[in-house]
């Protein structure tokens, strides 16, 4: 991982050219600093917030981009083992490194303007809480969609601790934690005893 | 700390490992993914399907709406097109609706000035300007301009008000400008239009040859389905036959780098070649197949120009042969700059009877100054080798607009067509529309009038005297763009247009009407592989926002022909006018679904028939209007026993070609992050950061030689007009040396000033992938 201090002198190079349609350049413009210790998950979410449209929106790249190919993203992304030596972080594991073609969704930022302001509002995760009782295991707040595997984000070396779970070595995740649309449409039994007409004749 | 954490992690992980061993981590299928997450029963956010607003994939979207406001987006997993993946436009469409900017009320122009109005007075004026000018100058001095984004209902509003209402056949969309090529090369080859294949043909060809196409930008999800068939089978090669490496070269196994419009002669070389080394399928060419040739030395289509027309005659194969024997490998070479051992190997693919083999294409092949004979071309090579209309064996055509087919083709919202594939030349045709739509006899004009180009060189020079655009930006998309611009400043026709952001072409307007996109109201779009989707109306459009359609109706109904248009509420209106288009449909091969079956389906693929969508046309087994025992029938050619066209056509040079005073080759495109002239992905944050501006590619020697890096500004000079540029060199494409190219989505680098409107005399589609410019550093 010795490429760094040569993408830096590019960078610097490239800095005054950005926006020229090439993919050599790319921006770390205004996304914040990238770090690994938050003060509240609500701070984390916050920053990965300002890296997408909505929950569920494929985040922006938040670094410059080198070259294209999967074999490039993945030789950071799929394990996490590859730290930037700019900001000390780790990278991000993807979720789904299956789906070859990176860069079909995941796109650079080389500006901080904007071309027209926005007045949408897109879909923010929802704060964590937990069922009922306030030991028991949080509901998932977000979207799963394209992000079934918990451990990239939970358990890679790029996950804020605000995120990693504080329990030992379980795996099965989702038997204890569930999704919050489940807290939201509370199980409500359909029948009761002896008035069991929605069950006759099938 | 910090390393006990670590320390945690690893053993955390290595723990996962552990327990997942034995199963897959990664499901197999990246696009065919199932999750137990159930989006529909969010009791918060409510999710509806909706086909993305973007291109002509047609992917299908999960939209969820929050407070009346569309707040994400999925990619829908049920549906067939995309199963769950979108690309980056896809995922941003909610982004696309709350530009600060939005038109909300209607504007007119008054004294000079743009100023409010009412609804109400805006649409009476547009009423009365329309029906004084076609009194006074006749029915074709007034026009309709649409587009491939106008969805099925919109298009049908507008086919019928200009020609059962106003009389005139002036009546086109911006898709001419995108797919009359590969409408008029399917006609011309098949005698009806649209794709014989489907999607399903990425999970089963070998060969995956992209003529001219940089589908890993500008079809991101198809190209995906066809990466991940090449992951599953190690046998499947991807080619590219391109001017200039893109993405989609990357993931190619074979690249041919031919000199712009030489694509005619390499197409005749991989002909000749499986001709002369016995590979013909004879028998399939013997029962399904015609030879034909049409006039040559055709012209360009440019004012003053000339060229030859007239009929077109049938030959034999040995005609057709001969024809082809100019078209060695050392020619085809010696024009395209290919080596032979490249198209002979594309050839050899081609010609064995053991790979199936799927063509693709879009703008490379259809804008293009022979597009019809290049389209043709394409198709010969699968009709000689029989591989055509089979899972992973065919010619597949793909479209750049979300309605392209649905609105444009199909409706047929152009000049010549009336809805069904039918024409305003053939009598039976305008008397069974006229029937249909219970007009008189006589009502719709027999003869075309003016296709786009032409219509917009009749508001330049004053015989157009009003025109209603929709859906489009021509201001930013006409080729020699300001050769119009001035011409319309000059003579200053009555200019309607409806739009949802401010664009150069609501600059020049007189009227301009707010309009309601995508699920802001219910419609249809139709897209590439002849699948039709419904969507409701999710959320309300801003202000005096309404659908197009709408505005046609309202207008319609003010000059006096509300009859044509009985349905009242705008639900009614979606209804009514999909259920009309359809009964032109049936009967003719192009059966689409009921309207409360498309309500349900996540879109059904015509010709449907008996409710059953048709996945592969003119084989039998597939297509319910081929009968049994008859294999294939290529029934859209009745004249010739229901045989496909096999067509000489020879290599011809272009209009413009480089020279000595303009010695490189000017190309334009699209990029992955913008929609056409970006009037709406601007406006998305992420997409604009992303790919905030225009820029010039140039191939890296040609830029030493120029004394250029990435960022130096260049001046592009053409015989027609100028514009400076940023350099990219060696950037996300790199052109061929001579080559340069610029995107077309930025308003504020108009290239079109520089391009050329000469266009395929046989479609009338302009070439906006080759003229000629100078380069001069700044």
């Amino acid at each position: 991982m010795n490429r760094w201090p040569m993408v830096l002198a590019l960078l610097v190079l490239l800095l005054p050219l950005e926006g020229c349609g090439g993919d050599g350049e790319g921006g770390l413009a205004g996304l914040g600093e990238a770090k690994s210790a938050w003060p509240s998950v609500a701070a984390y979410t916050a920053w990965r917030q300002e890296l997408r449209l909505y929950d569920g929106a494929p985040p922006v790249v938040p670094h410059p981009i080198e070259a294209y190919g999967r074999d490039d993203c993945l030789a950071c992304h799929l394990d996490g083992e590859a730290v930037d030596e700019v900001s000390g972080r780790p990278a991000q594991v993807t979720p789904h490194p299956e789906q070859t073609n990176c860069r079909q969704c995941h796109v650079a930022r080389l500006t901080d303007e904007v071309f027209v302001a926005s007045q949408g509002d897109g879909l923010r995760p929802r704060t964590v809480e937990a069922p009922g009782n306030p030991l028991g295991p949080p509901y998932i707040p977000h979207r799963l969609q394209d992000r079934e595997n918990c451990r990239a984000c939970h358990l890679g070396e790029a996950a804020a601790d605000v995120i990693v779970p504080g329990h030992g070595d379980r795996a099965n995740c989702r038997q204890c934690h569930l999704q919050l649309l489940q807290a939201a449409a509370p199980f409500e039994p359909a029948s009761t005893p002896g008035g069991g007409q929605d069950h006759a004749g099938t | 700390m910090k390393e006990s954490r670590r320390q945690f992690i690893k053993t955390m992980a290595a723990a996962w490992a552990a327990a997942v061993a034995g199963q897959a981590l990664v499901e197999p299928n990246a696009l065919g993914r199932s999750i137990n997450e159930d989006l529909l029963a969010d009791p918060q956010v409510t999710w509806s399907k909706a086909p993305c607003r973007f291109c002509g994939t047609g992917c299908g979207v999960m939209v969820g709406v929050r407070d009346g406001k569309v707040v994400a987006v999925a990619g829908d997993l049920e549906n067939p097109v995309n199963r769950g993946l979108l690309c980056v436009k896809g995922y941003h469409l909610p982004g696309i609706l709350y530009g600060a900017d939005r038109l909300t009320r209607p504007l007119v122009r008054r004294n000079g000035k743009i100023v409010e109005t009412s609804l109400e007075e805006a649409l009476d004026l547009i009423a009365a300007k329309f029906k004084e000018t076609a009194e006074a100058h006749g029915p074709d001095s007034v026009a309709l301009y649409g587009s491939g984004q106008w969805t099925i209902q919109d298009g049908y509003a507008g086919t019928k008000w200009m020609k059962a209402g106003v009389k005139t056949n002036n009546i086109e969309a911006n898709a001419r400008l995108c797919m009359a090529s590969a409408v008029v090369g399917f006609v011309k080859s098949f005698g009806k239009d649209e794709p014989m294949g489907c999607y399903d043909d990425f999970e089963h060809g070998d060969v995956f040859v992209m003529w001219g196409n940089n589908m890993a930008e500008m079809h991101p999800v198809l190209f995906s389905r066809i990466c991940e068939r090449k992951r599953k089978a190690s046998w499947v090669r991807i080619v590219d036959i391109g001017t200039r490496r893109t993405r989609t070269t990357e993931a190619s196994d074979l690249y041919l780098e031919f000199k712009p419009q030489s694509d005619l002669a390499i197409a005749n070389a991989i002909a000749r070649e499986i001709v002369e080394r016995g590979r013909v399928n004879e028998d399939f060419v013997r029962k399904h197949v015609a030879f034909k040739k049409g006039p040559t030395d055709i012209g360009w289509g440019l004012e003053g120009g000339s060229g030859n027309s007239g009929p077109d005659q049938e030959i034999s194969f040995e005609e057709y042969r001969q024809f082809l024997e100019p078209y060695t490998m050392a020619y085809a070479e010696e024009v395209s700059g290919v080596p032979a051992a490249k198209i002979r190997e594309l050839a050899g693919w081609f010609a064995d009877p053991e790979k199936k083999v799927v063509s693709l294409w879009c703008m490379g092949m259809n804008q293009h100054t022979r597009g019809t004979w290049i389209n043709n071309l394409v198709y010969n090579i699968h009709l000689l080798t029989g591989k055509i209309s089979q899972p992973g064996n065919g010619p597949f055509s793909l479209t750049g607009q979300p309605s392209a087919c649905g609105t444009v083709r199909e409706v047929g919202t152009l000049t010549h067509a009336l809805p069904g594939g039918r024409v305003v030349m053939k009598p039976e045709h305008r008397a069974f529309c006229e029937e249909t739509w219970g007009v008189p006899r006589g009502t719709i004009p027999s003869r075309p009038s003016n296709h786009t180009i032409e219509m917009f060189r009749g508001l330049k020079d004053g015989q157009i005297k009003a025109v209603w655009i929709q859906v489009t930006n021509p201001m930013v998309t006409l080729p020699d763009r300001d050769k119009f611009l001035e011409g319309i400043g000059r003579h200053k026709p009555f200019i309607v247009v409806s739009d949802v952001y401010p664009t150069p072409t609501t600059e020049i307007a007189d009227v301009i009407l707010p309009t309601a996109m995508w699920v802001e109201r219910e419609a249809c779009f139709g897209n590439s592989e002849r699948r039709t989707q419904q969507w409701d109306k999710l959320v309300d459009p801003p202000g005096d926002s309404r659908p197009d359609s709408w505005q046609i109706i309202e207008v319609a109904r003010r000059m006096g022909y509300g009859a044509l248009f009985p349905w009242k509420t705008e639900a009614e209106q979606a209804r009514g006018l999909f259920e009309e288009h359809r009964k032109f449909t049936l009967g003719v091969g192009k059966d689409l679904a009921a309207y409360d079956d498309l309500k349900k389906a996540r879109g059904l693929r015509w010709p449907v028939v008996d409710g059953r969508e048709t996945r592969w046309r003119y084989a039998e087994g597939f297509d319910p209007y081929v009968k049994k025992g008859e294999g294939y029938s290529f029934y859209g050619n009745k004249a010739l026993e229901n045989r496909a066209v096999v067509w000489a056509r020879p290599y011809e040079p272009h209009a413009e070609e480089p020279d000595k005073d303009y010695p490189f080759w000017f190309c334009t495109g699209r990029v992955l992050e913008h929609w056409h002239t970006g009037s709406m992905t601007r406006r998305v944050r992420q997409l604009h950061q992303a790919m905030p501006a225009a820029f010039v590619e140039i191939h890296p020697e040609d830029a030493r030689e120029l004394g250029v890096v990435t960022g130096n500004m260049v001046r592009l000079v053409s015989r027609r007009g100028s514009l400076e540029l940023p350099a990219s060199v060696g950037g996300r494409s790199i052109p061929q040396k001579g080559l340069v190219f610029a995107p077309f989505f930025d308003e504020s680098k108009i290239i079109n000033v520089l391009t050329l409107d000469a266009h395929c005399p046989l479609s009338k589609q302009p070439d906006y992938k080759k003229c000629a410019v100078k380069l001069e550093k700044v």
